[in-house]
């Protein structure tokens, strides 16, 4: 199935020039399956996401687990509220 | 994780992944409160009435990555486990300490920003934005908390 042509705002707006002629086609896959099937196009996509979230956003950083485990330790359930998985 | 790939004439060109969190995983008690308003379509189609009855002119904006401009407060503490793949593509390039990974291999990491899929992300983005306008003088409508007029 051919993906339809998405229309570039910028380019409407006057912000640029030129029209990419480029189509997405949106896909819904595990990054397991996708570094499987797609190899190094797929893990440059994931390490460029994470680029983004961890150093351009700022969206997140790491946390080190054995702080963690001393406050889960200190503070108990006040800190964990993790719903247990329905089966 | 959303991939998407990219055509160009027909050829694969690129791929773009998207890291979402598995909200359904958070404890909705947490959160009673974490709905976010949205703008009414009677208020939508007023504005335009008013714009063409005036003559005003409209525009439109596109804020990208909008939910990762919203910080999750200093009271709410969210932490996320990537999963052994991801934590393995952030070994060697992004992180060398090995404190950081669990046993079985995973990466811990805390959120700072809203990320997408949160229970609480849509609200915190409403009240990121809100704040900006009503900083800059814009007052919000009784009516409809998505509309903001100044005078």
């Amino acid at each position: 199935m051919n993906p339809q042509l998405r229309r570039s705002a910028r380019v409407n707006a006057g912000v640029k020039r030129h029209d990419d002629r480029y189509e997405w086609n949106l896909m819904s896959l595990g990054v397991g399956e996708a570094i499987q099937k797609f190899r190094d196009v797929a893990a440059d996509a994931c390490k460029a996401e994470l680029h983004q979230l961890f150093i351009e956003k700022k969206a997140f950083n790491t946390s080190k687990m054995e702080r963690n485990n001393q406050r889960v330790e200190e503070e108990g359930d006040k800190v964990t509220h993790v719903p247990q998985r329905k089966v | 994780m959303f991939l998407k790939e990219k055509y160009e004439d027909g050829n694969f060109v690129k791929m773009k992944a998207r890291l979402v969190a598995d909200g359904w995983m958070q404890d909705r008690l947490v959160y009673p409160d974490h709905s976010s308003p949205t703008v009414k379509t009677k208020s939508v189609m007023t504005c335009l009435k008013l714009a063409a009855v005036k003559g005003w002119s409209l525009t439109k904006i596109d804020i990208t990555s909008a939910y990762l401009c919203a910080d999750i407060g200093r009271d709410d503490e969210v932490f996320m486990i990537l999963d052994r793949t991801m934590s393995n593509l952030c070994k060697g390039w992004l992180l060398e300490v090995k404190e950081y990974f669990r046993e079985d291999g995973k990466l811990v990491v805390k959120l700072d920003k809203a990320l997408y899929s949160l229970i609480q992300s849509a609200k915190l983005w409403y009240q990121e934005l809100s704040g900006f306008l009503l900083s800059k003088g814009l007052k919000v409508c009784p009516s409809d908390p998505c509309v903001f007029s100044r005078g």
